[in-house]
């Protein structure tokens, strides 16, 4: 079995194209130490895009929708998505009363469509899909906002997965022996190889 | 025979008559019992969640514009404030740290960033531990332990079920 069952199946979830590691550190100028970060500004935008997504997600799970012009504001949005009155109602890991569950189904019957770009007034309104009373799988399916979407947004170019040549376990320590990343580097405009932009 | 469904009749009836009746109160007890052991759930998230607000002290901050990478020019517009520069602007911070978008990297220090990323890593961590959710990228590190070296996210793995969580 692979070790990305989403990315097999009829419809596989659309971030499964994202399983090479991408740091999430700068490059620090002058560093004496033998291990820093991969000089790649892609690499590392493209992580900071994982670490928005991911952030827009959770608040999503907790019923607060993220317009994409705001998408990239991390810490604004961890605070308003902490700041949300239905904080901990929602999880995959256990189950909501019935009442929330209720309400959730009459507000929006599962999956829930949400639209892209509408002003932070609807937060709080929408729910996410609900198994009964669980937080339905953790798919990215019913989540409206697609990540590709999200990384042309935040780095004004559409970028495509890096190559994924390492094992799950070796990922970062192959990384930084291939140079620091270097070798990684994946758009360059006059680029014509698989991982080109696009 | 006509006995024998006599016989299974008045069992049928019986046992018609008993289900409900002895499985419908607990029945009720239960759901009550799970929907208060839910309540209870969510408000203990939602004060952990507050703490955790505070703990890192995610707010709305006045931060100083451009601090490095000026040279003398810099130096001297710091030096008489008023010239410039000197203006502060409401900014998104935790730990008392920005955190730029990836276009806005270049104008703080690396260091900087970094401490606001791990803070943010950091956060994010605890903070999903508290919500029991599971998110679309994981992070590694390089130190294979949490916190441990350099970070970097990558498509999280489910399981056979389709299920991220454990």
């Amino acid at each position: 079995m692979s070790a990305f069952p989403y990315c097999g199946g009829p419809s596989p979830d659309p971030v499964c194209r994202w399983t090479s590691p991408c740091p999430l550190q700068l490059p620090i100028p002058g560093a004496l130490s033998p291990v820093s970060a991969p000089s790649n500004p892609d690499m590392f935008a493209l992580a900071y895009c994982m670490l928005a997504y991911n952030v827009c997600y959770l608040a999503y799970t907790q019923t607060v929708i993220v317009p994409l012009h705001q998408s990239g504001e991390i810490i604004s949005n961890l605070w308003t998505l902490c700041s949300s009155s239905n904080i901990g109602r929602f999880s995959h890991q256990t189950s909501s009363s019935a009442a929330d569950a209720a309400r959730a189904a009459s507000i929006h019957p599962s999956p829930i469509p949400m639209p892209l770009g509408v002003a932070g007034s609807t937060a709080g309104v929408a729910h996410p899909p609900h198994h009964g009373r669980m937080l339905a799988s953790p798919t990215t399916s019913a989540f409206p906002l697609d990540f590709d979407t999200m990384v042309e947004h935040l780095t004004g170019k559409k970028l495509r997965p890096p190559p994924d040549r390492t094992s799950r376990k070796s990922g970062l320590s192959t990384l930084l022996e291939d140079g620091h990343g270097e070798e990684w580097a994946m758009v360059e405009k006059d680029d014509e190889e698989d991982f080109a932009l696009t | 025979m006509r006995t024998q469904l006599a016989t299974r009749r008045t069992n049928l009836l019986t046992a018609r008559s008993f289900q409900p009746h002895s499985l419908l109160d607990p029945m009720h007890e239960w759901a009550n019992g799970i929907d208060d052991i839910n309540h209870q759930i969510v408000r203990a998230r939602a004060s952990l969640v507050e703490e955790l607000v505070e703990a890192f002290d995610l707010a709305e901050t006045e931060v100083r514009g451009p601090q490095r990478h000026m040279g003398l020019a810099g130096s001297m517009l710091f030096a008489f404030p008023r010239i410039g520069f000197s203006q502060t602007r409401p900014e998104w911070t935790i730990a008392g740290l920005p955190l730029p978008l990836p276009s806005d990297v270049h104008k703080s220090p690396p260091d900087e960033v970094n401490a606001a990323l791990m803070h943010t890593l950091h956060f994010l961590r605890v903070l999903c531990t508290y919500l029991g959710v599971k998110l679309p990228f994981e992070v590694t590190w390089s130190g294979q332990r949490a916190g441990v070296g350099i970070p970097s996210l990558r498509a999280g793995p489910g399981s056979s079920n389709g299920n991220w969580s454990k």
